[in-house]
């Protein structure tokens, strides 16, 4: 079953020197109970991604293609419809979760706030004292200690992976069909990030919930999803199954991405590294947008951009598969 | 690698005041709160080597390392470098021959001065040469980033710059805080190659303080795990780090995602307060194996086979017996 459908998306931004395109006619399906890792270094268009499908970019972006949610093209939608969908149908959790709390209302006032704005769409009417009992009880199932206590507490005294488990809690709370995660853990420690990767995979079996991990960290993507992305220069450059892309990665840039990863000490040699940079947007090289720092770089290469082609239940754009 | 000693730490501690103290607390006799950043640690640095230092944020990682380069001065404890014992009046020897890279290269440089004036300021005159030969060490064309503003590099070639920076006196010893957890991983690898190379051909002694225990595996010799303000396990990278024996080392272990395994088995809990640490072990709260002795009485730092230290009650004599 099909959640999301992503067809053939283009991402502009409008700036001084003209419109810049930055996601170049992506697709994507996310099945129900999907856990889809977006890997890419900073710069290839994965937070825009997520930004995109929650319909949240600046101004000064445009998008064609089609989003269609269970169906709806979410790109049709105005402001006012689109309201419906957000938090309660698609949630958004953000890398630094102290910035996207107001600073100045308790934990809970928040969560139950969020609370009644999902009864409300749904034209439910419940007491105070239901509500009040249903926040504490998520915040039983995160294993936060003592509730009561957290509820009363502000943003700020609460430390980074307490902050983070709330966010998860309105997220349990408000039960969206999607969950978009933009690097919700780059900004904790090891041990945290493990908790709170743990209790994302708890709520995608316990609450079904899909969910798009953006992330940089493609071990962390791998710990994480069923399925990964591998962005480039705002083109998906491989997308399958995790297992597969782990053990057998096919485009040049994954195998890269894989092997730079320390593994070994110096003693035993050089650690691999992509050479080169990341592409800036408005300069990207003719061809394969990869070329410049490709090892298995080809003539055609430097001539035309590759397109996406199915291998083995796989997508790669790479000329070695054409 | 060697067996000199360049370094020597004995029950080295940094408290900070927690709140500021008004008038009225000193009436009042409230009593001083103290943030214990690094508690009681002892070690030895060799000349030539990579010390790394593993801990999560709040375990004392980068206050050790600024004890160590003479930013922060400790309140109690001392410190050894090449056989000189420093303190307030040799500060300046220490200086002369230790250097420090930062976290975030784009906070820790002038964003007002150009490469070139950044890189020259150690020195405390313009020395072209000088700084040409470092700036061309770490693979940046001289040329080209002379005249730039550190906003105008990307993420790798800024932290070359401030490597440039530390390696233009040519130091003996160099702290490095987390210099590669903001880059990305390609880049990543090109700067711990860089350093590895640096090493080599400098002899330089590096501390290499890392959350991340797979870049801590690639540049280390030896590490030392913190937790709370005190070293938990101290040895050969590749003992501690494939056979951790404490705990808390392979809780870390078990979290750090990798490409062998796809569970991860994070121990639970929270990092402690510093301002009141669990009394007995400071893991005990969160460890898998606690004992009641581990509640009552901190384990000490034993050696165990060889160069090895552990700090828990499980490889002690005494906490076997309490085991039973």
């Amino acid at each position: 079953m099909v959640l999301l459908q992503i067809r053939n998306l283009n991402v502009y931004y409008n700036t001084l020197i003209g419109k810049v395109k930055i996601l170049n006619d992506l697709n994507l399906d996310v099945d129900y109970g999907d856990i889809v890792g977006v890997v890419g270094e900073s710069g290839s268009g994965k937070s825009t991604l997520g930004y995109a499908i929650a319909k949240i970019l600046p101004p000064n972006a445009s998008m064609t293609g089609e989003i269609l949610f269970e169906g709806v093209n979410l790109l049709n939608l105005d402001e006012k419809e689109m309201q419906k969908y957000r938090g309660t149908q698609i949630f958004m959790v953000f890398q630094n979760a102290l910035n996207s709390l107001n600073p100045v209302k308790k934990v809970g006032f928040q969560l139950e706030e969020a609370l009644k704005i999902k009864y409300q769409k749904m034209g439910k009417k419940v007491s105070e004292d239901e509500i009040y009992k249903e926040v504490i009880d998520v915040f039983k199932d995160l294993r936060l200690p003592d509730p009561e206590v957290i509820y009363e507490r502000y943003p700020h005294q609460l430390s980074g992976g307490q902050i983070q488990r709330v966010i998860i809690a309105m997220a349990l709370l408000l039960r969206p069909k999607l969950l978009i995660a933009d690097e919700p853990t780059s900004a904790i420690d090891v041990t945290l990030q493990a908790q709170v990767v743990n209790l994302f995979k708890q709520i995608n079996q316990e609450a079904k919930i899909s969910i798009i991990f953006i992330t940089h960290d493609i071990s962390l993507a791998y710990a994480m999803s069923n399925r990964i992305l591998v962005l480039y220069a705002g083109r998906i450059m491989e997308e399958g199954n995790t297992e597969e892309i782990i053990k057998d990665p096919m485009h040049p840039y994954t195998q890269g991405l894989i092997a730079s990863i320390p593994k070994v000490s110096k003693s035993s040699g050089k650690l691999y590294s992509i050479p080169g940079l990341p592409p800036s947007f408005y300069t990207l090289p003719a061809g394969c947008k990869f070329h410049p720092r490709c090892p298995k770089v080809m003539p055609i290469c430097k001539e035309k951009e590759p397109q996406e082609v199915h291998v083995n239940n796989r997508r790669v754009r790479c000329w070695l598969y054409e | 690698m060697s067996n000199e000693v360049l370094y020597k730490v004995e029950h080295l501690k940094k408290y900070y005041l927690a709140y500021k103290r008004g008038i009225l607390d000193a009436i009042f006799r409230r009593p001083i709160l103290y943030v214990k950043a690094v508690d009681d640690v002892n070690l030895e640095i060799y000349k030539g080597e990579t010390l790394g230092v593993v801990g999560e944020s709040g375990s004392g990682k980068s206050t050790l390392g600024k004890l160590l380069v003479g930013l922060e001065r400790p309140t109690d404890g001392k410190i050894w470098f090449m056989g000189q014992e420093i303190n307030k009046r040799n500060e300046e020897f220490l200086r002369n021959h230790v250097q420090m890279v930062f976290q975030n290269p784009y906070t820790s440089l002038n964003p007002r001065m150009r490469v070139k004036e950044i890189v020259s300021e150690p020195l405390g005159k313009f020395d072209e040469k000088a700084v040409k030969e470092a700036l061309e060490t770490v693979g940046l064309d001289y040329n080209y980033v002379k005249d730039k503003y550190p906003r105008e590099l990307s993420g790798g070639q800024v932290q070359r710059v401030a490597i440039a920076r530390a390696i233009v006196r040519r130091p003996t010893f160099i702290v490095l805080d987390e210099p590669t957890s903001a880059l990305d991983v390609s880049i990543q690898s090109q700067v711990l190659n860089l350093l590895a190379d640096l090493q080599k051909e400098y002899s330089l002694t590096y501390m290499f303080i890392t959350h991340n225990i797979g870049v801590a595996k690639y540049i280390a010799d030896r590490v030392i795990i913190l937790y709370a303000g005190k070293v938990v396990e101290e040895g050969k990278t590749d003992d501690v780090l494939e056979n951790p024996m404490h705990p808390y080392t392979q809780g870390l272990k078990q979290s750090v995602p990798s490409l062998q395994t796809k569970y991860l088995k994070p121990p639970e809990g929270d990092v402690p307060s510093l301002i009141n640490p669990p009394s007995g072990c400071r893991y005990h709260p969160r460890c898998p194996y606690a004992m009641e002795i581990c509640k009552q009485k901190e384990p000490p730092l034993i050696p165990v086979d060889g160069d090895r230290k552990v700090a828990c009650w499980l490889f002690t004599p005494h906490g076997k017996e309490n085991r039973s």
